[in-house]
């Protein structure tokens, strides 16, 4: 395919057609009636409710974007559906989409919308994702386990992070005697450990796009597209083993397309980074910014949820960050190693975008720098994610470190209301013209 | 050589005739909405008969301002912030950055030390259309563009009204009225609200780059805002006698450049 002003031969992604099949078996695995259904959102490397025979988790936020991607006027019923329940706009996106829809009782296609069972609301101080849980139970009283999301500031203390985990497993697996206790259900130890293995080669390949991605010019896969399949086997929960096949099925893929210099954007000659993920539903300004010959390699969001965060190793070569992994070089034997090692990554990020506001301000500089980036393109979210806290500074810093920053604004990721798309590109516009670019002529 | 620059704003348009980089004729009128061409033609032939010029004498014309691509007769448009870089530029060699105050859009833009632009700032929603909003307001208190330019500042422990939205700004003048507090006053608690606002977009250029700002757009001509702004901001601003017409200026001399 030929771009306008082409520089690098490009072409159609092959994964595309695997990942379809896997969103399509997702949708019929959440509107399974078999199952007891769950509400969770899991920040783990694993996702231990399949562990049990018959539990789903569903995950708001990927629901949520669905919805205001594919009908803004249902997004909008669902909101107001969620607004005179009392739930302001300032509550995150995702959720009042999300359950708005259940509080409509159908979703977007008019079926019914999916029973749950049990609410894990996703343990995060960043805002009001700890609300989640209460919104469901808004509609029906149904059981609830909340995890406390420990942090801290200054300089690493593993003594007090190993204290953390203790902590939190200590929920968590009370939450898997209760989920047993109430639904009969009896949770898998081999399996839980045989997921554990599974998803640390999900994490090792994923790590190796964004490795390709940062390493590469031209990049061998923009996020735009990298979006499209970044949730499959995390936010949208698939089969293990089909997880694992398809990563290494992209993760060989990239591969191929960075030692052929077969690029994403066929025309490439500005990178930028973002923060946080994009307006869901307008995922188009990927494309405007093409004709710029602008791609973005993505935000520090996309790639700690794929492959945590990449630092530059002494010998010049990008690995993840280091990280406590709780106990250390214990062998996989209890279900006890197997939650510690499950809620360790969520413990401290090595590299937190959201809650560390020291270091947050130099991690964006340093992922500019990873990603070979030429500037940054900053949502200010008037709610939700939280990652709008100190996006000021960052910018500040940004600029001071060489990187030029453009801003727009928007309610939320998974909330259309408040970006006003025209002024949006207007902006990119005025960002790539002072950067010295025009659009390629038609 | 003549060239064309129109800047075709949310409120008003602007045309000027460039002749070898000095300004041979002006034109101006409201950019009038759906009407946008009609409006910037009707500027045009203003400014191309101050210039005793006709259109077929033009060698380009470049469009510039919210309305650039409702022009059926520009030859090419430019963003706002290339528009008023150029405009800068080309009246202070030495400027070391530019700040636009429009009706609806403020914008900082910097230079780096090869004259091209190194930091461009957008207003934040909440800091957008503060020309506009003032014009209303001014209709609202009965108030002529001359009586808002001539306002004094807002007096220790006088009226002042929300700064971080003009939503809640126009409910606090509404408020002031129904106590009885002068027009005047509530004017001038007003410009000083605008003028916060658009300090936030200057407040984001980082390096020290204040020393030469070149102020630009039709908000110059409210010398009340402007004092505010500069009270506000602390820096001590450069205003070019052509500040309203720069957009188009600066639009015209990327014709010339083509």
């Amino acid at each position: 395919m030929a771009n306008k002003g082409q520089l690098w031969e490009t072409r159609p992604l092959e994964f595309w057609a695997r990942a379809k099949e896997l969103r399509a078996g997702w949708q019929q695995s959440i509107e399974s009636k078999e199952q007891v259904v769950g509400q969770g959102n899991i920040l783990a490397i694993a996702d231990w409710s399949r562990a049990f025979p018959d539990v789903t988790l569903v995950e708001d936020n990927p629901a949520g974007s669905m919805i205001a991607s594919q009908s803004s006027p249902f997004a909008r019923k669902c909101r107001l559906a969620s607004e005179i329940r009392g739930w302001g706009r300032e509550i995150c996106g995702y959720q009042n989409t999300c359950w708005g829809s259940q509080f409509l009782g159908y979703q977007v296609d008019g079926s019914p919308f999916p029973e749950r069972r049990f609410v894990v609301p996703l343990p995060c101080l960043c805002d009001q994702h700890t609300k989640r849980g209460q919104q469901v139970r808004d509609y029906e009283p149904v059981p609830q386990w909340m995890m406390d999301q420990c942090v801290y500031l200054g300089p690493r203390d593993e003594a007090r992070e190993e204290a953390m985990i203790e902590h939190r497993a200590f929920s968590m697996l009370r939450q898997i005697n209760d989920i047993e206790r109430l639904f009969g259900q009896q949770f898998d130890d081999e399996k839980f450990h045989d997921l554990l293995t599974a998803y640390s080669l999900v994490d090792q390949y994923s790590r190796d796009i964004s490795v390709f991605m940062a390493n590469t010019k031209p990049t061998p896969l923009s996020i735009k597209d990298y979006y499209s399949v970044y949730t499959l086997g995390s936010l949208t929960k698939i089969d293990p083993d089909d997880a694992v096949n398809f990563w290494k099925l992209v993760r060989d893929e990239v591969a191929w397309r960075a030692e052929n210099q077969i690029a994403a954007v066929g025309n490439e000659r500005f990178r930028w980074i973002e923060a946080h993920p994009p307006s869901w539903h307008f995922l188009k300004y990927y494309r405007y910014m093409e004709q710029y010959g602008a791609v973005c390699l993505g935000s520090q969001y996309a790639h700690r949820v794929t492959a945590g965060c990449l630092e530059r190793k002494p010998d010049g070569t990008l690995d993840r960050r280091n990280m406590l992994y709780y106990p250390k070089d214990t062998p996989l034997v209890t279900r006890e190693d197997g939650v510690r090692i499950c809620l360790t990554p969520d413990v401290r990020y090595p590299h937190h975008h959201k809650m560390d506001e020291f270091i947050r301000h130099h991690a964006l500089v340093e992922f500019a720098d990873i990603f070979q980036a030429d500037g940054a393109l900053l949502a200010g979210w008037r709610c939700g994610v939280g990652c709008t806290l100190t996006r000021k500074e960052q910018a500040m810093r940004l600029r001071k470190a060489g990187y030029s920053v453009m801003f727009y604004e928007g309610s939320q990721p998974g909330d259309r209301t408040d970006l006003d798309e025209k002024r949006f590109l207007e902006q990119l516009d005025t960002w790539m013209e002072t950067q010295g670019l025009e659009k390629y002529a038609e | 050589m003549l060239t064309a620059g129109i800047d075709i704003g949310v409120e008003n348009v602007k045309a000027v005739i460039l002749k070898d980089g000095a300004i041979v004729g002006r034109g101006k009128g409201r950019s009038g909405g759906v009407g946008r061409n009609a409006a910037a033609e009707a500027a045009l032939a203003g400014a191309l008969q101050e210039a005793g010029a006709a259109s077929a004498d033009l060698s380009g014309t470049v469009a510039t301002g919210k309305g650039k691509y409702d022009l059926l007769f520009a030859d090419k448009q430019v963003t706002e912030a290339t528009a008023a870089a150029r405009a800068a530029k080309h009246l202070y060699p030495d400027a070391t950055c530019v700040m636009s105050l429009g009706a609806d859009e403020t914008l900082v833009l910097t230079f780096n030390a090869k004259d091209k632009i190194g930091q461009a700032v957008l207003n934040e929603k909440c800091a957008a259309g503060l020309g506009s909003f003032l014009r209303k307001m001014a209709m609202l208190l009965e108030l002529t563009p001359d009586e808002m330019s001539a306002l004094p500042p807002v007096a220790p422990g006088g009226a002042t009204v929300n700064d971080g939205c003009v939503v809640f700004a126009e409910l606090d003048a509404l408020s002031l009225l129904n106590q009885s507090v002068s027009s005047r006053e509530i004017a001038s608690a007003l410009t000083d609200a605008a003028a916060i606002r658009a300090c936030t977009v200057l407040n984001d250029i980082t390096i020290p780059m204040l020393d030469c700002v070149v102020l630009l757009g039709g908000l110059t001509r409210n010398h009340a805002f402007v004092q505010a702004l500069q009270t506000r901001s602390g820096v001590d601003f450069t205003i070019p006698s052509e500040a309203e017409y720069a957009g188009a200026l600066g639009a015209a001399l990327v014709a010339s450049d083509h």
